[in-house]
């Protein structure tokens, strides 16, 4: 078994290159990415150049490999990115810092070992920021025009699980139980963009963390409220579906506003409607 | 955690920059998903109202 574990916070074309570099002389036949998104991502990406070649600009969409992939386990150790359960490799360009989805589904994890044992030891802010960020996947797959009964089934079970646990795990970082259901929303969220992709709140954040640097479950988290604003005349319905799913007291005659105000802080969120 | 964007950020946003951001959130596959059509200008809006 050979390790690499050189990988940063939002991966690059360089840090892919780099461990298709080490794993190649390896002669590598099976993958097992273990820890965050960018860990996962950055193997699923280096899965792509060790055995179809070029650079991962050349599988920027979906579908662009053509030749067999190696086997891939993925083990998350924070709950958020639900990389775990998807064929897409998220990768910014080395020279625009710009994110590219590269997906295909040979690139899609054969295992996904879900131990929230791993997800315990988490700082207290990795854990909102990528809380946060699971929040957001199941909340814009829920709504994107791809959206469909498959995708919204697991967007709502995932929801369900991350809106109930969420605090808990914030004030009790130690509820096995509790990170156990994020690490299993994480997963179904991440299952949803599987079906129906994301919308504009990723769109809108991808740009903060290649300009300013902010962290991506940060940035999600400050433009969701926002995109929900925008896109509430469309989709308010399906908004107060997820307020209904959380099992969050509405009163009736805000329901048809949708949800308008999203605040996070360090110690608590909460959503209201008005 | 901050829930403004001049928060996040620190400092204020010049307008080059929201225009830059707007440019570049447009080009984002994830963006042609929304549900609500995102024009270079929508995401200009969207980060005016996040400021």
């Amino acid at each position: 078994m050979s390790v690499f574990d050189s990988v940063p916070e939002n991966p690059t074309t360089a840090d892919v290159d780099r461990c298709v570099a080490f794993a190649k002389p390896e002669s590598i036949d099976l993958i097992i990415g273990l820890g965050g998104g960018s860990s996962m991502d950055c193997a699923k990406g280096a899965n792509f150049l060790l055995t179809n070649g070029g650079r991962m600009q050349d599988y920027r969409g979906i579908g662009k490999a053509t030749l067999p992939m190696l086997p891939m386990i993925a083990v998350p150790t924070t709950s958020g990115t639900g990389s775990e359960a998807q064929s897409f490799a998220v990768i910014a360009d080395a020279e625009t810092h710009m994110k590219m989805a590269c997906g295909d589904p040979k690139a899609a994890c054969r295992i996904a070992l879900l131990d929230p044992e791993l997800t315990v030891s988490m700082p207290r802010s990795v854990t909102a920021a990528t809380g946060i960020d699971a929040m957001t996947h199941a909340i814009e797959s829920y709504v994107t025009k791809k959206r469909n009964t498959i995708s919204q089934m697991l967007a709502r079970q995932a929801w369900s699980l991350l809106a109930e646990s969420f605090a808990i795990v914030l004030e009790s970082p130690a509820n096995i139980e509790a990170r156990g259901r994020m690490q299993l929303g994480a997963f179904l969220a991440g299952a949803a963009i599987e079906n129906s992709m994301l919308g504009a709140a990723h769109a809108a954040a991808n740009p903060l963390t290649a300009m300013f640097g902010t962290t991506h479950g940060a940035a999600v988290g400050l433009m969701m409220p926002h995109v929900i604003r925008w896109n509430r005349e469309r989709v308010a319905d399906s908004y107060f579906e997820l307020a209904l799913t959380a099992g969050w007291i509405l009163r009736t005659r805000l329901a048809t506003k949708g949800l308008r105000f999203w605040q996070l802080d360090s110690r608590s969120y909460s959503i209201s409607l008005g | 955690m901050k829930t403004q964007l001049k928060q996040s950020v620190d400092r204020s946003i010049r307008d080059d920059e929201i225009r830059q951001l707007a440019a570049e959130a447009s080009l984002q596959w994830t963006g042609t998903f929304n549900p609500a059509p995102m024009t270079p200008a929508c995401f200009e809006q969207l980060y005016r109202n996040a400021i």
